[in-house]
């Protein structure tokens, strides 16, 4: 597995625990435990869960398993690490806008983040696109 | 593939014809008023697909497929591995049973399910990751 791929797999493993934890929280609102403030984290919730544990897991498998271009290039790669660090800044927003319990305006952080993590699947995108191909077969002699 | 997958991955087909059909009645009770209850489907139905498949059944191919450890250790601690299946299924049976009974009749009973729920899932998410951390390797150990 690619370092690359490492890092888009522990960020995702990541993103699952927080969004659990979030989930959680809200579950427990539900049953009257905790402060129904709480809620104001669902957006958050789905967006850690949707985008920054499903969707960041795909990228870092696809960018491990796709055809390679030739032998062990991976060609765009760096769409690919730019898409890295820019759904990570996307996380950080997102992260960001959990204060909006504390500080309302920081509900304005989420719709950052979240625009951050599109722009990051589109750099995927572009990196990914030329590795949909067959794949590369070597003959057995090698 | 090795039993736990097996097992994972079995649940994780159950989940999902559970989460197609519990999304189909409500849907279906959105449109045409069959039964008022059946609107207590919504949100377990979404988390029987996120959770119980989806999540699931990535779990169990992670499992299978990441990198292993070494050969005399390969997947890493098999009580922790079971732990994650028996914590995230308890929590979202409990769950399953929990959300829809308490938004049609709010208890004790309901609201204590809810709250182990949230605790067996959160449980659930951190021995995820626990598990899986050390298979995120650039290549098989030896």
């Amino acid at each position: 597995m690619p370092l690359l791929s490492r890092y888009f797999v522990r960020s995702s493993l990541l993103c699952l625990l927080a969004g659990f934890t979030i989930g959680g929280l809200i579950l427990t609102a539900k049953a009257g435990v905790v402060s129904p403030l709480v809620w104001l984290w669902f957006p958050a919730h789905i967006a850690l869960l949707l985008t920054g544990w499903l969707i960041q897991l795909a990228l870092g498998v696809a960018y491990w398993i796709f055809p390679r271009i030739i032998l062990t290039v991976r060609g765009r790669t760096r769409w690919a690490a730019a898409s890295f660090i820019v759904m990570q800044s996307g996380l950080v927003f997102i992260a960001g806008s959990l204060l909006q319990i504390w500080w309302p305006d920081a509900a304005n952080l989420l719709g950052v983040g979240v625009l951050l993590q599109a722009a990051a699947v589109l750099l995927f995108a572009v990196h990914a696109w030329p590795r949909i191909r067959p794949a590369i077969i070597r003959p057995a002699s090698e | 593939m090795p039993l736990l997958t097996r097992w994972v991955i079995r649940t994780a087909l159950l989940y999902l014809v559970a989460g197609v059909i519990t999304g189909a009645l409500y849907w279906a009770n959105t449109f045409w008023e069959i039964w008022p209850p059946l609107r207590a489907f919504n949100p377990i139905y979404i988390h029987l697909l996120v959770v119980g498949w989806v999540t699931q059944l990535i779990y169990g191919v992670m499992y299978w497929m990441f990198p292993i450890i070494n050969k005399r250790n390969m997947r890493g601690s098999v009580y922790l591995a079971w732990g994650t299946y028996v914590s995230l299924n308890t929590g979202l049976l409990l769950r399953a049973i929990g959300e829809p009974w308490r938004a049609i009749e709010p208890n004790v009973v309901n609201q204590a399910l809810l709250v182990l729920s949230s605790v067996c899932q959160v449980v659930a998410g951190i021995l995820l990751v626990i598990t899986v951390w050390p298979r995120v390797r650039e290549r098989a150990g030896r």
